[in-house]
C-alpha cells in the first residue's frame, strides 16, 4: 500500500483557522444557545482540556478542574466571537484555570510564558507504579514537549486529532512528537523505565 | 540526519522522502524534514505498530481522560443508587419527623473540595465554622447556592426539571432563576419550594428552620401545611410543628410574633393574642392574616376573615361567599389582588 506524501507546511505555529469543520458548527449552534451542542462540543474537546491540565496541574486535581473548566465553557460559550477559534478558546481556558489554581495555591513557580502557558514546576504527585512513573518524566520535560506527548501518548488522540483541536499546524505536532521521543527514550532508559 | 531503526514507515518510498529531505534542505527546512520521519504509528496508530509506542499508550492509558470517564461511568451507577437510597433516606426522616420520632443525622460523610462546587447527585458540603467564606454550590444554569461556615448541605437530586437540596444544619443563601417549583431545599422542618426568587434558609441545630425571601416568592412547606411568602417576608418552621404564618422581616416586634406564635401553635388559641395581632395588623400585613384563614380554629378563621376584608377588602371578581368557605381558587385569586396592591 502506497501512502500519501505527509502534510509540509512552513507554518510551525498556530494553524489558519479552517472555514468549516465539525467543531466549528457545533461551536456556532452552542453559542446560540443549543445545550446539546454545548455537550457534543465538550466531549470532543473534554480529553485536550484534561491532557493539557494533566500537563500543568497534579493529577488529583484535574478532575475537578474539568468541571470548573467545563462550567466556565458553559458560561462563556455565548460571547464566542470566533466560532473558527474554538481549539484555542477551549485550550485557553484550561490553560488559565491551571494557572489560577496555581496563583490560588502560591505554590510552584508562576511562569507567564508565551500565550498563558505556566509552569507549574516539579510536580509532586508520583505513583508507584511504572506509567505514573513515566507520567512524571513526561511531565518533567520542557514544556514543548510534554503537552503534544501527553496528548497523544496519554489521552490517545493521534497526531492529526492533536492538531485540529489545539489550532497548531499537523508540521508542527509531528515535530514536537518525532522531538519529544526521542528525549523520551533517553530519560526511559535513564530511569531504567524503558 | 541519522534516522533511526522505524523512523521511516516501510510503505513510504525511502526515495520519495530522500528527494523531499533534499529540496527541504535546501530551503533550511530541516524542521520539517524531520517531521516527515515521525514514525507512522507515532503519528497517526496506523501502519505497522510500534511496540514501543503501544507499551506506553498502555502504561499511560489509565490516566486519560477516556479511563477516568468509565471509571466516573461507575460510580455515577454506584451515586445513583446511593441517591436513591438518600432519597429514602429522607423521605423516611421526615415521616419520622412528623411523627415526633428521632432521626438519624443524614449527613455523615464529608465533603472534599474547596472553591464552588457543581450540584450533582449526592454531592455533599460540609462547610467547617472555621472557614471565612460561604462556600458556593453553583445549580446548573439555574443559579446558586451560597452555603455558610458551620453548616451541612445535601444535594439529593440534580435533574434539569428538579434540583433538590437538602439543608441539614446551618444556613444558605439560595439565588435562583428558575420555573416555579423546578429549585427545592428540604431541612428537617420543612421544604422551601422556589419560586424564582433569592431567600435565605437558617436551620438551627434542633432543626429550627428560619426561611427570609430577599426577592421573588418561596412556599415553603410540609405534609400538612404550607405558606406563601414574597420577597421581604420571614417564617420560622419547628420540625413536628411546621412553618408559622410570614411576617415582614423587620417590620413587626416581637410581641406581635409572639401573639401570632400563640394563635397558631398553642392548644387553646388565646383570645387576647388574637385580638392583638388582628389590630395591631396593616393592609401589608394582610399577608399574615391571610395565612391565619388555614387555621383549625373556627374562631380564628373567622375573625381573621373579617378583619382581611375589611384591611384588604376584594374586588368583585373575588368571590367572597366561596373565600369564606375556604375555597383555594377564590382564596388565591384575593391572594394575588393583595399581592399587587399592598406586598409588592
Amino acid at each position: 500500500m502506497r501512502r500519501s506524501t505527509p502534510e509540509l507546511s512552513t507554518d510551525i505555529g498556530a494553524a489558519e483557522a479552517p472555514a468549516s469543520s465539525p467543531e466549528i458548527d457545533l461551536a456556532i449552534r452552542a453559542r446560540d444557545g443549543d445545550r446539546m451542542a454545548f455537550g457534543r462540543l465538550w466531549d470532543r474537546f473534554a480529553p485536550v482540556v484534561h491532557g493539557i491540565l494533566l500537563t500543568l496541574v497534579p493529577s488529583f486535581e484535574v478532575q475537578d478542574m474539568m468541571q470548573d473548566v467545563s462550567l466556565s465553557a458553559l458560561r462563556a460559550i455565548d460571547g464566542l466571537k470566533d466560532p473558527r477559534a474554538i481549539a484555542g478558546w477551549f485550550c485557553t481556558i484550561a490553560r488559565n484555570r491551571a494557572r489560577d489554581h496555581w496563583k490560588s495555591r502560591r505554590h510552584g513557580t508562576i511562569d507567564r510564558l508565551a500565550e498563558d502557558v505556566v509552569d507549574p514546576g516539579p510536580i509532586e504527585d508520583v505513583g508507584d507504579d511504572r506509567g505514573s512513573r513515566i507520567l512524571a518524566v513526561i511531565r518533567g520535560m520542557p514544556e514543548t514537549y510534554r503537552e503534544v506527548l501527553i496528548l497523544r501518548l496519554v489521552e490517545g488522540l493521534s497526531g492529526p486529532e492533536i492538531a485540529r483541536l489545539t489550532d497548531l499546524t499537523p508540521g508542527s505536532v509531528r515535530v514536537t512528537l518525532c522531538r519529544g521521543m526521542k528525549i523520551l527514550r533517553e530519560l526511559l532508559v535513564r530511569e531504567n523505565l524503558a | 540526519m541519522n534516522v533511526g531503526r522505524g523512523d521511516m514507515h516501510d510503505d513510504v518510498d525511502p526515495r520519495e522522502i530522500a528527494g523531499l529531505s533534499h529540496d527541504l534542505e535546501m530551503f533550511g527546512l530541516e524542521f520539517e524534514r524531520e517531521a516527515m520521519t515521525t514514525r507512522q504509528d507515532l503519528w497517526d496508530g496506523t501502519g505497522d505498530e510500534d511496540p514501543e509506542v503501544r507499551d506506553l499508550l498502555a502504561a499511560l492509558r489509565p490516566f486519560s481522560y477516556r479511563a477516568e470517564l468509565s471509571i466516573e461511568r461507575r460510580r455515577t451507577f454506584l451515586r445513583r443508587i446511593s441517591a436513591a437510597a438518600a432519597v429514602l433516606l429522607a423521605a423516611f426522616s421526615f415521616y419520622a419527623l412528623l411523627n415526633n420520632l428521632p432521626s438519624s443525622d443524614p449527613l455523615p460523610r464529608k465533603s472534599r473540595s474547596d472553591g464552588s462546587l457543581l450540584a450533582r447527585a449526592g454531592l455533599e458540603v460540609i462547610v467547617d465554622a472555621s472557614d471565612q467564606r460561604p462556600k458556593r454550590l453553583v445549580v446548573g444554569r439555574l443559579g446558586f447556592v451560597d452555603v455558610d461556615p458551620g453548616s451541612k448541605m445535601r444535594v439529593l437530586s440534580a435533574e434539569a426539571n428538579l434540583h433538590h437540596l437538602y439543608l441539614a444544619e446551618g444556613s444558605a443563601t439560595a439565588t435562583i432563576g428558575a420555573r416555579a417549583r423546578t429549585f427545592q431545599i428540604g431541612t428537617p422542618a420543612g421544604m422551601a419550594v422556589d419560586l424564582g426568587c433569592k431567600y435565605r434558609v437558617d436551620v438551627r441545630k434542633d432543626g429550627a428552620t428560619s426561611v427570609v425571601v430577599v426577592s421573588g416568592a418561596i412556599s415553603f412547606e410540609t405534609a400538612g401545611k404550607k405558606v406563601w411568602m414574597p420577597r421581604g417576608t420571614t417564617t420560622v418552621s419547628i420540625p413536628g410543628r411546621g412553618p408559622g404564618a410570614p411576617v415582614w422581616d423587620g417590620e413587626v416586634g416581637d410581641d406581635y410574633r409572639e401573639a401570632l406564635d400563640t394563635i397558631e401553635f398553642s392548644r387553646t388559641p388565646s383570645s387576647e393574642a388574637l385580638a392583638k395581632v388582628l389590630r395591631e395588623s396593616r393592609p401589608k400585613d394582610g399577608i399574615t392574616i391571610y395565612h391565619l384563614l388555614a387555621s383549625s380554629d373556627e374562631t380564628v378563621r373567622t375573625a381573621s376573615f373579617e378583619r382581611l376584608e375589611a384591611l384588604c377588602p376584594p374586588s368583585a371578581e373575588v368571590d367572597l361567599s366561596s373565600a369564606r368557605r375556604g375555597d383555594l381558587a377564590a382564596l388565591e385569586r384575593w391572594r394575588d389582588e393583595m399581592t399587587l396592591r399592598y406586598w409588592y
